[in-house]
């Protein structure tokens, strides 16, 4: 909940000219069906209040959600810095790429995996609103953009497993239901439209970046209020109303897409109840939330055969054979036969199965047949290799993974292929140091700065 | 660790070898209607090589990384190498390895320890050694190499590996004693370790003395969406399970008297993809109740009587004890005063041998409503001159 509001400093800058500029995104801010059905949410009774006045002015209106980002210095490159400290400047060519400030630049940043400059980039971007470091508790104005850069910023902190950060900046925006969260709020930039220009995204961070606290029951607390939410929604929907219970022009077609939307994001925020679940070590908590997700009627065959795989993966890790079997049984009946990944996918899960048992010389035998099929199932080959290890042959698993990478070099550069070989290497010899600096020098040519540059295993 | 290393032409890794872990997703919320997302995902797989930024668990295994618990019951297995990093040829190159605790030192199989390995420059040898974990506390392994030099110098070296090995389960037992000798067992089993793990199979081997019936619930039938708790033990949790030990026909009451071997425990456990501990208990001891010298048990009784109608009980009698009992048989009312005795009091019933049963008829009439408890009997042992009391052996309905 935010404390009382305080009146707009006069020397901010004029946003509504931002407000009109598209951005990665696209504007929310407009009135088409598509709009009204992505922001569409009831205001809260908080809100509401607000709203059944008539708005004061605009420089003497409240400022209620005051966010300020929360740290200063940049991320920083760990990668970049092993890389000047183990190949020195002559083979530490350090190319990230440089875009510009824009939102366009920081969505080419993404594309690349840098992660850690698009954080800093977001920063930048949201010190033009007034919302930049050390602006926490400062009135500031909001609108589609700039929240929407704010959801930006919060996924790429938890993709970064940045929890503290998260959380605080987080703090700032309260529940989200402050009345200047919502389009009523600026009438003069967004006329007649109603709804939250909270991007839904940012709603589902908000509630599950709650279990890294030491209250992770407040996760469960904000999932469910907002499943809450979404049945509200839908029921309106199921009644011929719009999305927040008002009546107006509501086409079959418009109303079947509606409810597919939401049904979705039921969906994304079961997911989540699941992953809280699966964190606090409630693993059937965590089963029972994705059993609900594979039941309801819009979930995919695709989505469907993934999440069976990951529950067998859980039983696994648990200890629990049988469950896992029945799991990966199920998976098998939704999997895409035309897919040739697919048979990989089935294979794997035996081999998972044999692994539990420690046959691990049959685990790798059922691999070896899986890699003859489809080459491009980069984790058999590394579940493979494992085996080998664990049959005492250290070589040929090194010479396996090395071969993945050379085959498959945009899928194989990947954090646990590149851990295991690290540990590999430093078994093997007591000179694993130049092997490793190849790894760092394919990492850091091939790969952004959000690679976890721990799993080189260098000092 | 042994501080050798200087001269040495070889170098020894060891590595333990729990079972691989599943890699940990990144994982963020995605909303499906935007577009942005699906760009991220990619970002991160790229990263990870993760298919998706939902689930918690990928679908790569990854090595051990750290030195986790060790559990007693639980199998060691560990990856055991020596590798040459210099330049020359190193010969009859042999390893050993102990595992040493406070009381004992155990030579671990090891193909490698004759010395007829020849290692060249940038060559490994190693293996995979496994050993069952007996002890609890510390345990050290001691791994010791041995080779020659490309100039016939004799070179040797360990190095030492300490770990403490801690309880996974605790164990509680109780006796409930039925009245027709049989004996129920709860086992409490409660997980003392960190992490969860699935009780595989929980059975007790009964002594010869017993037969043993298991009353454990089979595991439920797959379902989606179960509706009881967790297959799993958390840490801290507790689980019973519960057994029913009849005494063999063959054995004779006496032999169940005092203190018996009822059996053994036996324990199955899983944790983390498959790793296996297995523990058993000793002997567990119950000590039978006593039954004194006469043990009175009814064998005939009705369960409901009317009133002011007589009935009759039949009483057996067994000389637990090892001399001849010759009993006297006194009823004494006043314990009960909603029935009455109606047979003859102070008769004498005759010798009972050791081990010897004697069945006795007695008749009472009821003269209150309600649930009536049979009590008074009293039986002497001329012999020795002493009285066995028997009250509330049984209860009847009187309507």
């Amino acid at each position: 909940m935010d404390g009382a509001g305080m009146s707009r400093d006069d020397s901010v800058v004029n946003l509504d000219d931002m407000a009109q500029t598209t951005t990665s995104r696209g504007s929310k801010g407009g009135h088409s069906p598509f709009d009204r059905r992505t922001t569409a949410w009831t205001p809260s009774s908080r809100a509401a209040q607000v709203f059944a006045q008539p708005l004061p002015a605009a420089d003497k209106r409240l400022s209620y959600t005051m966010p300020g980002i929360m740290q200063e210095a940049p991320l920083g490159d760990p990668v970049g810095d092993l890389a000047k400290k183990h190949l020195g400047d002559v083979h530490a060519a350090v190319v990230r790429p440089s875009v510009e400030r824009s939102t366009d630049g920081l969505r080419r940043l993404i594309a690349s995996g840098n992660l850690r400059s698009a954080v800093d980039l977001t920063g930048i971007l949201l010190a033009a609103y007034n919302q930049g470091f050390g602006k926490a508790h400062s009135p500031s104005k909001h609108t589609v953009e700039s929240l929407e850069l704010w959801c930006v910023r919060f996924q790429l902190l938890m993709a970064l497993k940045m929890n503290t950060l998260l959380h605080s900046e987080l703090e700032t925006f309260g529940d989200l239901e402050a009345p200047d969260m919502f389009f009523q709020y600026y009438p003069e930039i967004y006329p007649m439209k109603r709804g939250s220009m909270v991007p839904f995204s940012m709603r589902v961070i908000h509630a599950e970046a709650a279990k890294f606290t030491p209250n992770p029951s407040d996760a469960l607390t904000r999932l469910n209020k907002l499943i809450a939410n979404i049945n509200a929604i839908m029921s309106n929907l199921s009644h011929g109303r719009w999305e927040d219970g008002s009546v107006g022009e509501l086409s079959d077609d418009d109303r079947l897409e509606s409810e597919a939307l939401w049904k979705s994001r039921l969906n994304a925020v079961r997911q989540s109840m699941a992953r809280t679940f699966f964190t606090i070590k409630e693993y059937h908590l965590a089963s029972a939330s994705l059993a609900q997700v594979c039941h309801s009627e819009n979930c995919s065959l695709e989505e469907k055969s993934r999440i069976y795989s990951s529950l067998g993966r859980i039983n696994l890790e648990l200890g629990d054979q049988q469950q896992a079997a029945e799991w990966f049984q199920k998976c098998s009946e939704f999997v895409d036969p035309t897919n040739p990944a697919a048979k990989g996918v089935v294979i794997g899960h035996k081999a998972y199965q044999k692994m539990f048992y420690g046959n691990y010389a049959e685990a790798y035998e059922l691999m070896l047949e899986a890699a003859a099929a489809n080459d491009a199932n980069v984790d058999i080959l590394n579940n493979a290799a494992v085996c080998l290890l664990y049959v005492g042959r250290l070589t040929d698993a090194i010479q396996l993974l090395e071969k993945a990478l050379r085959d498959h070099p945009s899928i194989a550069l990947n954090e646990s292929v590149i851990i295991n070989l690290s540990t590999l290497y430093e078994l093997a010899t007591a000179r694993s140091a130049g092997r490793k600096h190849a790894l760092l020098q394919m990492v850091l040519q091939a790969r952004g700065d959000c690679f976890n540059a721990a799993s080189l295993k260098l000092p | 660790m042994a501080d050798s290393s200087r001269d040495q032409l070889l170098t020894l890794k060891v590595m333990r070898l729990t079972r691989p872990a599943f890699a940990h997703n990144l994982t963020v919320p995605i909303d499906p209607a935007d577009a942005f997302g699906a760009e991220l995902q990619t970002a991160m797989a790229s990263a990870t090589g993760q298919t998706s930024a939902g689930d918690p668990l990928g679908s790569y295994v990854v090595l051990p990384q750290s030195f986790e618990n060790i559990y007693l019951g639980e199998t060691f297995t560990f990856y055991m190498c020596v590798h040459n990093d210099s330049n020359q040829i190193a010969t009859e190159v042999a390893i050993k390895a102990d595992l040493q605790t406070s009381s004992q030192r155990v030579a671990l199989p090891c193909k490698m320890q004759e010395p007829v390995a020849e290692l060249s420059p940038d060559q490994a040898l190693g293996e995979v050694i496994s050993h069952e974990i007996k002890e609890i506390g510390q345990h050290i392994l001691v791994c010791a190499v041995t080779y020659n030099t490309a100039a016939g110098e004799k070179m040797y070296f360990r190095k030492f590996f300490k770990f403490p090995v801690a309880k996974p389960l605790d164990v509680r037992t109780k006796f409930y004693n039925a009245e027709n000798d049989d004996v129920y067992l709860e086992a409490q089993i409660q997980n003392t370790s960190t992490i969860p793990m699935v009780l595989e199979r929980i059975s007790l081997e009964p002594s010869e003395l017993y037969d043993c019936n298991e009353l454990n619930p089979p595991r439920a039938p797959f379902s989606e969406t179960p509706i009881e708790g967790p297959s799993y033990l958390s840490p801290q949790d507790t689980r019973q399970f519960l057994y029913c030990l009849s005494p063999k026909k063959e054995y004779t009451l006496k032999s169940y008297r005092g203190v018996t071997s009822i059996g053994k425990l036996d324990m199955i456990w899983r944790t983390s993809m498959g790793e296996r501990g297995r523990l058993q208990t000793s002997q567990l001891q119950r000590m039978a109740p006593g039954y004194g010298d006469l043990r009175l048990t009814v064998e005939e009784v009705p369960a409901t009587v009317r009133m002011h109608e007589m009935f009759k009980i039949v009483c057996r009698l067994h000389n637990c004890c090892d001399r001849a009992l010759d009993l006297q048989i006194v009823l004494d009312g006043s314990l009960q005063p909603g029935l009455i005795w109606s047979s003859t009091s102070g008769r004498h019933l005759g010798q009972v041998p050791p081990n010897g049963d004697f069945d006795v008829t007695l008749n009472l009439v009821p003269v209150a409503f309600g649930l009536q408890v049979i009590s008074g009997i009293r039986l002497t042992d001329t012999f020795l001159k002493r009285t066995y009391e028997h009250d509330e052996v049984a209860q009847v309905f009187v309507s």
